[in-house]
Parts: structure tokens; C-alpha cells; sequence
């Protein structure tokens, strides 16, 4: 996938287009508002003490002075007020607006193709798309449009004091932007600084926010303690805060050097401003309330000059998460289908023609040059060492993967020509990795919206699955909630339990075609047993494939695959196999060695 | 709300600590308060001397009050910022520092209270909460703010002070009435102590209100965090996600907690925002405004200057400011020292720490006796008995088995024995003495134990397998070998440096059987005098199992070992096989004697070996 450049007028109408239409357009008129005044502010307080300053020492009667002064008084007030409330309620506006586009980057990456996804480029991608809607209010879509808005004000406010400031003479502009200029290299350094330094931070705060969390979460607490872990998880935190202190003093030492400059730099700006300001009074050029706007814009000027410069600043580092992001939105996008299916609801045929397969991080074929025909109905059994590529023929099956070459046919049909969640939809799988989430019982089976459970599919799921029992003697059966990572009073299944569990899931989904990845590893011999015993009934009408290293399960398959380095090394019946007296019969020997009645003796 | 004393005792703790990590930390800190209470002040004298000597044309004057104030100015904030850059470096590795200290005590308490989802949720929560609104770092920030604000509201008010003594020199009754000191005091303090009067009570309920929602807001952070950390963001799940077609769900459940609990919270959040600081602002302008009027009243009855307009001006208009800036950061202070109480808490749980003291006796033939007596355990939250009345010897350097049907008490076995919890009643003794007498770490050390739900860390593979940071290179090695991953991570670009898991760029994700193999190379490493294997080997295929479990009878030859498996072939050789079942002991001898008795452990031998014959 290319990186496409956007502009940045592109990204501004981009970000503003959906910060209309997510909130009201009239929010928008509360940012050009808070704009106007925030510019007028700095102005009318200047101009206050000059005002004063020349009642007071005119010649005006008493009561007209104090009307005039404190009314002017009262209308500054009353304009900071409704500054201060509009600058607050916009910058709320723009934090709900973000949380509303949290929608945008959900909505993509829960349908992103999954094979995009998982690759090293896809979770960066990921990650990308998080960073525009879940990084806090200095990162991503809220800090871009709130640096526009703060470029939009900082600009307009330097225009018109340079303006003002030009009146009184154009070498004090001049010199005041070169006094800024200073300030703003150093604040660049300090940026480059920072950006240079991006990974390293990102890196420490993912190592720090691990520690943190690995370090008590519950279910590290055993080996921790058995393993005496304590000194060594102190060390790491020693590690992490001496690393990170190398950092640190270079940071504020930099940062120092900008400050200092700042300091030299406002002492000169001001013996110089106010002698030539005292200079022109003596040539009565000016008199004494333009000596106190003149010093009170010239102190504004520098001020607008830096903020400006500040603002763009993170104005461009937020364009590029914008960017990103847009990028992240035309990455692994699915070709969704209309919804229909255009395969029978029966037992599927699957045929595998020269299929290879390699992950996009990786030059080795997992998955090599490999034919299988899989008939309707069948019961396949795929066997093999760890990593021989069983689980990568599952994901290739069932869509999630793309074949690199070849092709994968569903009743003849080639999936290329499929729609993803066409696919999907014909399979039921139990993945190794148990997968609960932390919601009731029932969303964790249905995996659907709660008005659309069939409650008669759900509890024959779960009965079929062993599991139901259990689940009645919850507090709130099937509506309990699950795990403590939200709810305290969530449940936490044993290993046994968790395996039915996603059982039943795969029982309830009830598609064409059931594959079960290592369903058994976690079960005592009799449930291992009650499954065995039961499967045939439970993928009635079903074509299945079934992975195990226990290879007593292969005894109910119509057929088994043993897989070797992606490739198919032996197919057939298990009595087939045995009798070739090849690898299967090797390892089905050697686990079934200690069960044989005849061999009472160890050899080892 | 907590109390004041409350709040001044965590934040009396919290800063006792923090000078126990660093002691130049506090008067550094003084240091800033003082030298940018004071800064200020120069800018505000300046502009009214100033402004009076040019009004009455004294230039000469005027040059020097610049360069004389501007010099001074400058020292100043150049010692400011000085004495903050120290700070600031010394400051900003103070929440590792807590979390590393806090962590460190805690796990070294008890297995039982440590290992609670509550006591997780809410340390999660606390830091959570840190890293939105800030931990010690921001505490002290917030206390130097408050201090500050304390000395310049001091200068203040002084100056205040000074300006209603001004005596008035006018013609005019009712301006020299005004301008009477005893009346402009009146009309001015009266009137900030009447605004402090409403903002103080007002702040606290705005305060209380924040905090009630933080709470909330607390639970719906966990909730989306939960769905975009474990679910969206997790390329793992994803696959399951997707086959059952589960995203209208997914994207359901994230519109409610989003829409409905998340934005609702922000949008009240954010209205309380405004309007507190709207009423602040408020605040603010009715007092600047009244002073503004004494301020005036006193020039024009000639009792100051008219540069002491500006200076008065300025000082009223900073004092204001600062006045709410001193109240917020009070406020934020209490809030911070209300959740960072929980640290307290956890440092204060001394019922918790693990008990006993008599150590080991260290002994080369590992002969160590261990006993069950009538033992019998509940877990804490449940009544539901899991094991009833065990009692049972340990047999020295003795393989034994352990099986049963999931849920029949082998596990709650091995973690009574390995002392992650106390039996209910009935006692377990090493050599005859009470096993919780014994010093818990030297205790600890006579167990290597695979866990069935192992944990692996995102650290170095050497790191992992020898949880120090020093370690036998050699021995290393060699349980690497044992357990048969050497090969596997000597093809690894940094062999044993290698990081596991994709948390770092060049971090290595593992299959659920090599972890496997990693964990029992750990326990290898350990060299303890018992070794526990729970289910080590499920996730392996026949030859890494069967690999596994020749090396391993090598490694505990003069050690007493103890297997839980599923697999029933492996326990087949123990001379000691133990049943249990619904939690008790149900059948104990060898292979063959079990089968005899036809029972539990046949039932599940037969279920088990009928396809293998």
C-alpha cells in the first residue's frame, strides 16, 4: 500500500468537514468568535490605562473621569468573561468532537482485512489510527484544528500590532522580529530536539505503561512471586528511570538555553523600547497615555510573533497524524459484499490448488506449493510438529489469508472471486488462542447484537458444549458478565471452561464448514473423551478439519494430514499411515507408547 | 470531600517520601516559590515610578528606574528559571520512582491480597488518573503555585494596605470621604473577603461535583479502553472477531459506552469546566473593578500618584489572578492527594506482609520432609470447600503424579503448598515445623514451578529465563539445551538477548510451545529442590512432549518432583500416583495398583488410552 501525501488545505477541509458535520455548524461560529475576541482582548487592555491616564490628567471634572474610566473598566471585564467562556466552551467542543470521531477509526479497523491488519505494517498502521482520536488533547484531530484556530488568532493579533507598532517607528518592528527570531530558533531546536527523540519516548512509554501494568496484573502475580521476581522488576524500573534521565537533562538543558536567550533578549527588547519610547517623549513626539499603548502593544508584539510560530509548529506535527490517519483509512480496506450469499447453506467441498503462502514480513514460504481436496462432509484431521504451518492452512482456509500463489476453491467456486465476509460466513472456528471478552456470557457465544440471539440455538450451543451447567450456576447466568478487567464481579473461567465456552461459540455460529484448532489441550481425559464421542454429532452435516497433538483424535477422522514446513508429508486413513510406517507412525508411537498394555517397562 | 487534615496528611506522606528518594528536591521548590512570588511585584513598581517621572518630566530619573529595573528583573527570573531547570530535572523521574517503590513493597505481600482484581483495578486507575491529571510531579508543581500565590498574595495585600492608609489632600467631601482609610479598607477588604466568601464554598461544590464524575467517568474509561487496547488494537483476537462476523457488535457496544457514558461524562465535564471558570472570571472582574474605583477616588483626591494608577492597576489585576490560581491549585491539590491516598494505603497494609522468619536450613542432600495435616481450603470470596481434609507426606526424591478431572483441586494443592494461600484449617509442615513460620523467601526458593498459565515478560529471553539481571551464562545454556530451545534461539540474530514479543520493534513473538519450553527452561534454572510441573505441556507436539519429559527425568533425578497432567501416559511411571477428586484424595498408588481398583483413575486412564490401542 503507498503512502499517499495529503496537502494541507486538504487536511483542514478534511477535518473540518467532519467537525461540521459531527457537531452543529453553529459550533463553528463559537471558534471565529472566540477568535475576534481573543484578538480584541490584548488590544483593549492596552488601551485602558491610556485612557485613564489621560482623564486623569486632562482637564475633566471629577464625575465624568470615574464614569468614564470605570465604564471602560467594566466593559473590559465583561468582554474577558465572555472570553473566558467562549475560549472554554470551544475548546470543550472540540475535545466531545473528537471523542465523536473515535467512530471513524473504530468503524475502519473493526472490518480492516485482517491479513493487513496483522502484518508489521498493518499494526503500525493501527497504531497511526489510534493516534488521532485516543492520544489525549495534544495529539491528533482536537490539538490540529485547535493550533489552526490558534495560528488563525496569533496571526491576525501580530498583523495589528505590527501595524500599530509601525507608527511609532519601522526599525522597532524590525528589531522586535529579529528579537523573536532568536527565541523561535531556539523553541525549533528544542522541537528537533524532540523529534529526534520520538522513538526513544514512545519507547519509554511503552516500556514504562508494560511495567506497570505487567508488574500486578493478577495473572503475573504467581510466577512473580514463586520466581522471585521483585529485585529483578526493581532493576528494570532502575533501568527505565536511569535511561530516561540521560534524556531528561538534555531536554531542560536545551529547553534552558531558550529560556535564557528568551531572558537576555526581553531585557535588551525593554531598556531599548523604553529609552527610545522616553526618547521620543522629550522630543514630544508622543505624550504620556501613547508612551503607555506603545509599550503595551510593542509587549503584545513578540508575543503573537512566538505564539504564532508555536502554534504552527504543532499545527504541522498534528497535519501528518491527519495524514496518517487518511492513510490508515484507505489501508486493508474489505470488499464488503451485499450481504447475501451466493453459496448453499449444505456441507462445503474446499479444494486447494498449489497454494503457497508467506507472511509480508517474512521470505520464507510458510505454506508450500500444497493440493488437498477436502470432499463435502469429510472429516479431516490435520497432525504436526509446533510450527510445521497447521494454523496458517486454517487462517488460508477460511479467508483470513490470501494465498500468495495458487488458488482456494469452495464448491468450485475460487474464494478470489468471494467477498471476505463471504467467506467467513461459511466457517466456525476455535482459534488456539482462547478469545473472552469482556462482556456477558451471551455476547461472548452469540458475538451479536443482544435483539438478535436465537435463545433456543444458545442454550443448545451451550449444552452441546458441556458448558451449560456451569453457566446456570452463574449469578446471572447468561447475561453474567465476564472477566475482571472491567466488572468486579466479572467471571473468570478455568482453562477447561474457557475451551467449551468457545465451543459453544463455534456450536451457536452453526456454519457449513467447523474447524477446531487444539480444542482439546485444555480438558481432563473424561472431557477430552465426551468430545471425541460426541463430535461426530456435533458436525453433523458439517465439513470439519480438526487439529490436535493429541493424536488419539485423529482415530474419528475420515482423514488425516501431517504437516510438515508448510508442506503436505503424509494423507490418509489413520490405519493407512500406520502402516506405511512413516513419520506419523513415529510420533502416534511415541505418545501412545505409555498407554500400550503390552510395554509395562520405562526404558528411559 | 476529605478532610483538610486528611488532605494535609497524604500530602505530608506523599512529600516525606519524595525527600526520602531525593533530599535537595524540597527546598528547591521552596526556592521557585519564593523567587517567582516576588518577580512580578518589580514589573508592577516599575511602571508607576516610571510613569510618575515622565509625567513630571523628569527623564533623567525615568533612564535609571529602567536600567535599575530591568537589571533587576532580569537576576531574578534568571535565578528563577535557574533553580526550576534543577527541579524540573530532578521532578520528572519521580512517578517511575513511586511506581517502582509502591510495586516493590506490594510484591512483597501476600499472594492472597495482591492478587485481587480489585486491588488491580484500582492501582490502574490511580495511574490512569495519573497520567491524565498528574502524580507527584504535578502535586509539587500545584504546591509551588500554592506557595507562590501565598507570598504574592501576602505583598498584596500589604500593598492594599498601603493604599488605603494614603491619606486624601482634596477640597471635594464625598471623594475624601471615600478616600478616608477607614472607608476605602472597608470598600476594598470587605469586598474580597465577601467575594472569597462566595467562591470558597463554591469552588468546593464544583470540586465535589468533579470528583463524583471522575468516578464515573473512571468506569467508562476502563470500559473503551478495554475494547480499543484488548480488542481493536489486538491483531489476535481479530481473527475470531471477524469470523463470527462479530464487528455490528463490537461497533454497538462502543457507540453505547462512547455516545452514551464517555461524551455524556465529557460534556457535563466540560460544562463544569466553563462555568467554573466563567464565575472565576467573574469573581475576578467584580473585585478588579471595585479596586479600580478605590484606586481612582484616591488619585483624584490627590492621595497617590497618578503613576500609582498603573502599578496599583497592574497589582490588583495580578492579585486577582493569582488569587484564583492559588484556590484552583488547592483544589487540584486535594484531588490529586485523594486518588495518590491509595499509594498510602497499599504502603500501610502490614496485616499483609508475609509472615515467618525462621530460615531454611540449608541442606546439599535436599532432604526435606513436607506434610499435609488434615488440611482444608475455601477461597476467600466463595464457601465452597476445594479441598476437604488432605492429608498427605511428601516422599523424599520421589516422582509423583497428580490427576483428576479439571476443577477437583490440583492446582489449589500446588498453591497451598507453594504458599500463595493459607489453609482454612489443618496445617502443612517442612521437617515437622508450621511451613508459615518459615522465612516466605527462603521458603519460597525450595520450588521450581511451571504454572499451567505460565507468564513470560517482554524482556530479554536471558532476562526471562533468569529473572535477575545477573546471570550464569553457562548454566543458562544449559537449561536451554534441557529444554530443547537452544537451537531455536541460537538462529535468532541476537540469541539470548532477544527481546519476546513484538512490544519492541526487534522483539520476537513465540509460539505457545517454545514459551512453553522457556518457562520450563526458567524453572531449570531455578535448581530448586522440588519441582511442579502443572500441565507443562499441552501446547506441545508428541516429540517436543515426549523430549520434554525424558529431559526432565534426567534434571529431577535427586529432587522430588511433582506432575500435573492431563495426559495420563506421562504419570504413568510415578511410583505415586495421588486421584483427587471434588477436592479430596481419592486414590493413591502406582499405575498398575489403580487400574486394579477400578476407579477414578481408571475411568480416566481407559477414557483416555482406548484410542491408542
Amino acid at each position: 500500500m503507498n503512502k499517499k501525501n495529503y496537502s494541507v488545505l486538504s487536511n483542514l477541509k478534511y477535518s473540518l468537514g467532519f467537525f461540521v458535520f459531527y457537531m452543529k455548524k453553529s459550533t463553528l461560529f463559537i471558534g471565529v468568535m472566540d477568535i475576534v475576541i481573543g484578538v480584541a482582548i490584548p488590544f483593549v487592555s492596552v488601551f485602558i490605562p491610556s485612557i485613564a491616564i489621560y482623564y486623569l490628567t486632562g482637564d475633566f471634572d471629577v464625575i465624568t473621569s470615574i464614569i468614564v474610566i470605570i465604564s471602560s473598566i467594566v466593559i473590559f471585564q465583561l468582554i474577558s468573561i465572555l472570553s473566558v467562556k467562549l475560549e472554554k466552551t470551544f475548546s470543550g467542543k472540540l475535545f466531545i468532537f473528537r471523542l465523536h470521531f473515535t467512530k471513524e477509526y473504530s468503524d475502519h479497523i473493526i472490518d480492516m482485512d485482517y491479513e493487513a491488519m496483522e502484518s508489521t505494517q498493518g499494526r503500525k498502521q493501527c497504531a497511526n489510527g489510534l493516534e488521532m482520536v485516543y492520544m489525549g488533547n495534544e495529539d491528533g484531530i482536537e490539538a490540529y484544528l485547535r493550533y489552526f484556530f490558534g495560528v488563525v488568532k496569533n496571526l491576525l493579533g501580530l498583523v495589528i500590532s505590527i501595524i500599530i507598532t509601525y507608527t511609532l517607528h519601522p526599525l522597532i518592528v524590525v528589531f522586535l522580529i529579529l528579537s523573536s527570531v532568536g527565541v523561535i530558533y531556539f523553541n525549533d531546536q528544542f522541537h528537533k530536539f524532540n523529534v529526534e527523540n520520538e522513538d526513544f519516548n514512545a519507547a519509554y512509554y511503552a516500556r514504562n505503561q508494560y511495567l506497570e501494568k505487567t508488574s500486578i496484573d493478577p495473572k503475573n502475580i504467581k510466577d512473580i512471586k514463586l520466581y522471585s521476581m521483585q529485585k529483578w522488576i526493581a532493576s528494570l524500573y532502575e533501568r527505565l528511570i536511569n535511561d530516561r534521565k540521560k534524556y531528561i537533562d538534555i531536554y531542560f538543558n536545551i529547553m534552558f538555553k531558550s529560556t535564557q536567550f528568551t531572558l537576555v533578549s526581553t531585557f535588551l527588547k525593554d531598556i531599548i523600547v523604553y529609552l527610545y519610547l522616553i526618547y521620543c517623549l522629550i522630543q514630544n513626539t508622543i505624550d504620556v497615555p501613547y508612551f503607555i499603548m506603545y509599550v503595551g502593544v510593542i509587549s503584545t508584539l513578540s508575543n503573537w510573533l512566538i505564539e504564532v510560530f508555536n502554534n504552527y509548529k504543532e499545527f504541522i506535527r498534528n497535519d501528518i497524524v491527519i495524514s496518517n490517519f487518511r492513510n490508515f483509512k484507505q489501508y486493508g480496506k474489505p470488499l464488503k459484499s451485499n450481504g447475501k450469499s451466493l453459496l448453499k447453506n449444505e456441507a462445503h467441498s474446499i479444494t486447494l490448488e498449489n497454494v503457497s503462502f508467506k507472511y509480508s514480513d517474512n521470505d520464507k514460504y510458510s505454506i508450500d506449493n500444497l493440493s488437498l481436496e477436502i470432499k463435502k462432509g469429510e472429516k479431516l484431521a490435520i497432525v504436526g510438529a509446533n510450527g510445521a504451518g497447521k494454523t496458517t492452512l486454517v487462517k488460508l482456509i477460511c479467508g483470513l489469508y490470501t494465498p500468495t500463489k495458487g488458488r482456494i476453491l469452495i464448491d468450485g467456486i475460487d474464494c478470489a472471486t468471494l467477498c471476505k465476509d463471504q467467506i467467513f460466513k461459511e466457517f466456525s472456528v476455535v482459534f488456539q488462542d482462547e478469545v473472552i471478552f469482556a462482556f456477558d456470557v451471551e455476547s461472548n457465544v452469540t458475538g451479536n447484537i443482544e435483539s438478535k440471539t436465537d435463545y433456543i440455538k444458545l442454550e443448545q450451543a451451550l449444552k452441546q458444549a458441556g458448558i451449560y451447567d456451569k453457566i446456570e450456576s452463574l449469578p446471572n447466568n447468561i447475561k453474567q458478565n465476564m472477566t475482571k478487567r472491567i466488572y468486579e464481579d466479572g467471571v473468570e473461567f478455568s482453562g477447561g471452561e474457557s475451551s467449551k465456552l468457545m465451543l459453544a461459540r463455534a456450536l451457536y455460529n452453526d456454519a457449513p464448514v467447523m474447524i477446531l484448532d487444539e480444542p482439546t489441550s485444555a480438558l481432563d481425559p473424561i472431557a477430552e473423551s465426551i468430545l471425541y464421542e460426541s463430535y461426530n454429532q456435533l458436525i453433523e452435516n458439517k465439513t470439519s478439519i480438526f487439529i490436535s497433538h493429541r493424536l488419539s483424535s485423529t482415530r474419528f477422522c475420515d482423514r488425516i494430514i501431517l504437516l510438515g514446513d508448510g508442506a503436505i508429508l503424509e494423507i490418509g486413513t489413520h490405519e493407512q499411515l500406520m502402516n506405511k510406517g512413516g513419520a506419523y507412525h513415529n510420533m502416534f508411537d511415541i505418545q501412545s507408547h505409555y498407554y500400550k498394555k503390552s510395554e509395562v517397562k520405562n526404558n528411559d | 470531600m476529605t478532610k483538610k487534615s486528611e488532605i494535609f496528611n497524604t500530602v505530608y506522606r506523599l512529600l516525606k517520601l519524595m525527600h526520602s528518594f531525593d533530599k535537595d528536591l524540597i527546598p528547591l521548590s521552596l526556592l521557585c516559590a519564593i523567587f517567582s512570588g516576588i518577580t512580578p511585584y518589580l514589573a508592577i513598581f516599575m511602571s508607576g515610578l516610571l510613569l510618575d517621572n515622565l509625567h513630571s518630566k523628569n527623564y533623567e530619573l525615568a533612564f535609571y528606574i529602567v536600567i535599575f529595573f530591568s537589571t533587576l528583573i532580569f537576576i531574578l527570573s534568571y535565578l528563577k528559571e535557574y533553580f526550576q531547570k534543577i527541579r524540573c530535572k530532578k521532578n520528572n523521574c519521580n512517578e517511575p520512582k513511586f511506581a517502582a517503590f509502591i510495586r516493590d513493597k506490594m510484591l512483597s505481600y501476600k499472594y492472597e491480597k495482591i492478587q485481587s482484581p480489585q486491588v488491580y483495578q484500582k492501582l490502574v486507575l490511580l495511574e490512569r488518573m495519573i497520567s491524565i491529571s498528574g502524580g507527584v510531579d504535578a502535586l509539587v508543581a500545584k504546591l509551588i503555585i500554592f506557595l507562590k500565590g501565598l507570598i504574592s498574595s501576602l505583598i498584596s495585600f500589604i500593598m492594599i494596605i498601603y493604599l488605603c492608609l494614603t491619606l486624601p489632600q482634596s477640597d471635594n467631601q464625598v471623594l475624601s470621604l471615600i478616600a478616608s482609610p477607614i472607608v476605602s479598607t472597608l470598600i476594598i477588604c470587605g469586598f474580597i473577603t465577601l467575594t472569597l466568601m462566595i467562591i470558597i464554598p463554591k469552588n468546593r461544590k464544583f470540586n465535589q461535583a468533579l470528583q463524583d464524575l471522575l468516578q464515573i467517568q473512571g468506569k467508562s474509561e476502563l470500559a473503551i479502553t478495554s475494547i480499543i487496547t484488548d480488542i481493536l488494537q489486538n491483531y489476535k483476537v481479530g481473527a475470531t472477531t471477524r469470523i463470527y462476523d462479530m464487528g455490528d457488535m463490537l461497533k454497538q457496544r462502543l457507540m453505547d459506552v462512547n455516545e452514551n457514558d464517555i461524551i455524556k461524562c465529557h460534556k457535563m465535564f466540560a460544562d463544569y469546566i466553563t462555568n467554573l471558570a466563567v464565575f472565576h472570571s467573574i469573581s475576578k472582574s467584580a473585585i478588579i473593578v471595585v479596586a479600580y474605583f478605590v484606586i481612582l477616588v484616591k488619585i483624584l483626591s490627590n492621595a497617590i500618584t497618578i503613576g500609582m494608577f498603573t502599578t496599583y492597576g497592574l497589582m490588583i489585576t495580578f492579585f486577582t489572578s493569582t488569587l484564583m490560581d492559588t484556590l484552583s491549585s488547592y483544589t487540584t491539590i486535594c484531588s490529586i492527594s485523594n486518588y495518590l491516598k491509595y499509594y498510602l494505603e497499599i504502603l500501610d497494609w502490614k496485616e499483609c506482609e508475609e509472615s515467618g522468619s525462621i530460615p531454611i536450613e540449608k541442606r546439599l542432600d535436599n532432604e526435606y520432609e513436607i506434610e499435609f495435616k488434615d488440611v482444608c481450603f475455601h477461597y476467600p470470596d466463595t464457601d465452597v470447600e476445594v479441598l476437604k481434609n488432605i492429608n498427605f507426606k511428601l516422599n523424599l526424591k520421589e516422582k509423583m503424579a497428580i490427576v483428576g478431572k479439571n476443577g477437583a483441586g490440583k492446582s489449589t494443592f500446588i498453591h497451598l503448598l507453594v504458599r500463595l494461600y493459607k489453609p482454612t484449617s489443618g496445617m502443612i509442615t517442612l521437617n515437622g515445623i508450621d511451613i508459615q513460620k518459615y522465612d516466605y523467601n527462603e521458603y519460597i526458593s525450595l520450588f521450581s514451578v511451571v504454572f499451567q498459565q505460565f507468564k513470560m515478560f517482554a524482556f530479554s529471553i536471558k532476562e526471562n529465563v533468569t529473572t535477575t539481571k545477573n546471570c550464569d551464562e553457562k548454566k543458562l545454556r544449559e537449561v536451554l539445551t534441557q529444554a530443547g530451545i537452544m537451537e531455536r534461539i541460537d538462529e535468532l540474530e541476537q540469541g539470548v538477548d532477544t527481546f519476546l514479543m513484538k512490544y519492541n520493534e526487534d522483539g520476537v513473538e513465540f509460539s505457545g510451545g517454545e514459551m512453553q519450553k522457556l518457562a520450563i527452561a526458567r524453572a531449570l534454572y531455578k535448581d530448586a529442590p522440588y519441582v511442579i510441573l502443572d500441565e507443562p505441556t499441552a501446547a506441545l507436539d508428541p516429540l517436543s512432549e515426549y523430549e520434554i519429559y525424558k529431559g526432565f527425568d534426567a534434571m529431577v533425578q535427586d529432587k522430588t518432583s511433582i506432575y500435573i497432567s492431563h495426559r495420563m501416559s506421562s504419570c504413568r511411571f510415578c511410583p505415586n500416583i495421588i486421584v483427587f477428586d471434588m477436592g479430596e484424595i481419592v486414590e493413591t498408588g502406582s499405575h498398575d495398583d489403580l487400574l486394579k481398583l477400578d476407579g477414578v483413575y481408571s475411568t480416566m486412564w481407559n477414557a483416555q488410552a482406548q484410542y491408542y490401542e
